[in-house]
């Protein structure tokens, strides 16, 4: 495990996934590299004690995690852009508490973005981007958020060690 | 509360036996920060928090103020006001300690501020996208005068039935031909929640749909966080034949000449009738200035 | 209904005496100034931070001015900033007994023990100027060698009723363990008066019987962070009352008592024994639709704790001229309606 991180960084980090949550779609910078924001992000955000799964090649994590199955996680981190499965047994909450429905970062890495047009909370209008998700991870993710207000909420960290998030509000068509 | 955090910031710096970075122990900021990340995928809905113990009294800002020490960064130019006014003593209060235990700068002009906590009002400058603004609520349930019943109010909020609110609304009408919410009038946020914007008057709650900014919500005495994500439809509850209205002044402010500013009164010695100012006095000072 | 105990031996004189021994003359009081003079008010304090530490809480006291709540205040934002070790637990049959009273029996196995009270010692006024360094003149006090030391350990007085199936079990009421830690902490006068009102009769009429009570220092265990050994870390004074509600409550076709446990840090006993009444109440009253407040749960856990009191009543002190003016502004227009 390497050295915990200054404080104040942790408030950056925070800020930045503060900022994605309130504008999807939209990267916004954390650390220099993928491996550096990742670690920012889960050690500013959630505990040692937080019920992680895990999925993917297996990313490096800044705590001994207390590994759970997918269905007791609060947190599943993914190594990579698909989770092979373990998203859609993640928690989706329940109509008297929606915030139980699990947060999944991806470690994203390299590779072809889907290309697709975002609208919902956060956005004016609407948003053509690109998400670095596996087109059927995608496919599972409208699944699981399709009974509102349960769901879950997404956090990608790209190459560039930038965040991007995809709330359960935001509806995502594909684009050409 | 300054000079007791004087004395509390004299036994040492941070890391010592003094307090830590933005007060708030580790823990509790990774608690409130996991709250908003969720709060903010579920607009309107309020969610609970193990509200911590603050050196401010419960009622007085505690839940705004563990929301703007978990999420503000060294960078950050923090504005606080309170009814609109950066002078007043618990605003200057709640200011000192979030830049004295984050480094971060102060200001009071609301175009430099990235970090706005407020009690009351939501300052009249547009504010742009990426600022934070930080709302303490006394109520968080707009459903409260519903029923004073959490295990109830929070049924109806799961259930969506806003049928006692709605019918609280018609009464209104039946009775008074018009809504008897002052300030507080509950708000129906995309998504369907209904959720009570904090005090602001009627004149801000109409500046809430679509803002750019976002808008977090604490309550610390209910412990319960909530909030709304920019460009989000935030609409009052209303009948179509019976439009929201907000308040109308009779006057423009005295200092400013402003007509489409929230006013209050001020002064009215000697029998002399109160004149109408800006309760925003920061807006007001800046119009004076531009206008010299 | 009420039973009363017997002076033996001028122990009530004795109580007194222990009561007041120590009383110093007020001057610029410094903390352990502060326990001497004021011990209970500071046990109010320790009681209602829920942080046993005297010292800091008669230090916060003297920097409120003796506003016990604003003391609180101090007392809880100080220890939420410390480090917090893991949890530790007590057993109240641990507890060393300092006063043990039983109202529903005369004469319980181990005996009655009035440890320093001023329970039974008249309300007179003392204007002498003179510090009570000594007992008040009138006082026979008992040579000390008369005195009983108390035993190690009491069998619990319910016992003797449970084994013979007068106490019904305890029904698994959702939120019960949950409003027992609220009333450990919960505001004193806030929690006397509510008790007091289902006492009076605004409850579902319930005769309760104080039990025990008893009040002595609780030891506390923890794990030691290297060997994994449960250690000794210290004692913290503590106040237990067992109530229990005899009456067939209307609809409620169990007539065995009814128990509840109430408990304190310190020794302001009537935190205890309005904690177990109106825990007694509320398991009662569970299933009622709508309690009266000293039998809801739900409304007790809201009202009762007087930092969220304190401070939101005390928050109409802040500005509100933008609100009001909003409220003022309704109020012309339904002006303008009535004139017009």
């Amino acid at each position: 495990m390497t050295a915990p991180a200054a404080v104040p960084d942790l408030h950056r980090a925070y800020r930045a996934v503060l900022v994605a949550v309130s504008y999807p779609g939209r990267p916004v910078p954390v650390a220099a590299t993928a491996g550096a924001a990742l670690r920012l992000v889960l050690l500013s955000t959630w505990d040692p004690g937080t019920p992680l799964a895990l999925a993917g090649a297996a990313p490096e994590l800044p705590w001994e995690a207390v590994l759970v199955p997918a269905a007791e996680a609060e947190l599943l981190v993914v190594g990579g852009r698909c989770s092979g499965g373990a998203l859609a047994g993640l928690p989706r909450g329940d109509e008297d508490r929606p915030e139980i429905g699990a947060t999944a970062v991806y470690s994203a890495g390299r590779g072809a973005d889907l290309r697709v047009r975002l609208r919902g909370p956060g956005i004016a209008g609407h948003l053509d981007t690109t998400l670095p998700l596996d087109p059927d991870e995608l496919a599972v993710r409208d699944q699981a958020c399709a009974d509102w207000p349960r769901g879950v909420d997404l956090l990608a960290v790209d190459d560039r060690g930038r965040i991007t998030a995809l709330p359960r509000t935001t509806r995502v068509e594909p684009r050409r | 509360m300054s000079a007791a955090l004087d004395g509390l910031l004299a036994g040492g710096a941070a890391g010592r036996r003094g307090y830590n970075h933005a007060y708030l122990d580790e823990a509790a900021k990774r608690e409130v920060r996991r709250t908003l990340l969720k709060a903010l995928c579920l607009p309107g809905h309020q969610i609970p928090f193990a509200s911590r113990e603050m050196p401010v009294a419960r009622g007085w800002g505690s839940g705004g103020l563990q929301i703007t020490l978990a999420t503000v960064v060294p960078e950050d130019t923090v504005k606080v006001i309170d009814q609109g006014d950066d002078e007043s003593l618990n605003a200057l209060g709640i200011r000192d300690l979030v830049t004295r235990t984050t480094g971060a700068a102060a200001t009071t002009e609301t175009p430099a501020a990235t970090l706005i906590q407020t009690r009351h009002r939501i300052p009249e400058d547009g504010l742009a996208e990426g600022v934070v603004l930080v709302f303490q609520v006394p109520i968080a349930d707009p459903l409260r005068i519903v029923d004073a019943r959490p295990s109830v109010t929070r049924r109806m909020h799961a259930e969506g039935d806003y049928a006692g609110v709605w019918l609280y609304l018609y009464e209104d009408m039946v009775h008074h031909d018009h809504a008897s919410f002052t300030h507080s009038h509950p708000v129906e946020v995309e998504g369907g929640y209904v959720m009570s914007p904090s005090p602001i008057p009627r004149h801000d709650v109409a500046r809430l749909d679509g803002a750019p900014h976002i808008s977090l919500f604490g309550a610390g005495r209910e412990a319960t966080l909530y909030a709304v994500p920019p460009y989000t439809r935030v609409r009052p509850l209303a009948f179509e034949d019976r439009p929201f209205e907000t308040e109308r002044f009779g006057g423009p402010c005295v200092r400013c000449g402003s007509t489409g500013s929230f006013l209050v009164e001020s002064g009215g010695e000697d029998g002399a009738p109160p004149r109408l100012v800006c309760s925003d006095t920061d807006w007001c000072r800046r119009r004076r200035e531009r206008a010299r | 209904m009420y039973t009363t105990i017997l002076d033996q031996s001028g122990a009530v004189a004795a109580a007194a005496r222990l009561a007041r021994e120590g009383a110093i003359a007020p001057a610029t009081a410094g903390e352990d100034d502060l326990c001497r003079l004021l011990p209970l008010l500071v046990d109010q304090v320790t009681a209602e931070a829920g942080v046993f530490e005297p010292r800091v809480c008669a230090r916060a006291l003297r920097e409120a001015r003796g506003d016990a709540a604003r003391a609180v205040s101090l007392v809880r934002a100080w220890a939420a900033t410390l480090p917090r070790l893991p949890e530790c637990r007590v057993d109240a049959r641990a507890m060393r007994p300092l006063r043990r009273i039983t109202p529903a029996f005369a004469d319980p196995p181990g005996g009655q023990y009035l440890g320093a009270t001023l329970d039974y010692a008249q309300r007179l006024l003392d204007l002498d100027d003179a510090p009570a360094t000594g007992p008040p003149p009138g006082d026979a006090v008992p040579a000390p060698a008369a005195a009983r030391p108390l035993p190690a350990a009491f069998p619990r007085a319910l016992g003797g009723l449970e084994e013979r199936g007068l106490v019904a079990e305890p029904e698994a009421i959702a939120g019960r363990t949950g409003l027992r830690h609220r009333l450990c902490r919960a505001e004193t006068g806030a929690m006397t008066a509510l008790a007091y009102s289902g006492i009076r009769g605004y409850g579902q009429r319930s005769d309760p019987t104080l039990v025990e009570l008893r009040q002595g220092m609780l030891p506390l265990r923890v794990a030691h962070p290297d060997s994994g050994e449960a250690v000794h870390a210290g004692e913290v004074a503590a106040t237990l009352a067992e109530v229990v509600l005899y009456r067939v409550h209307d609809g409620h076709a169990d007539p065995r008592l009814s128990l509840g446990v109430g408990a304190t840090c310190g020794r302001v006993e009537r935190r205890a024994i309005s904690a177990a009444l109106l825990d007694a109440n509320c398991a009662r009253a569970a299933h009622d639709a709508s309690p009266p407040p000293c039998d809801d749960r739900e409304f007790l856990s809201v009202v009762l704790d007087g930092q969220e009191a304190a401070g939101f009543v005390e928050h109409l002190k802040l500005p509100h001229h933008v609100t009001f003016t909003s409220d003022l502004e309704r109020l012309g227009a339904l002006g303008e309606e009535v004139d017009g």
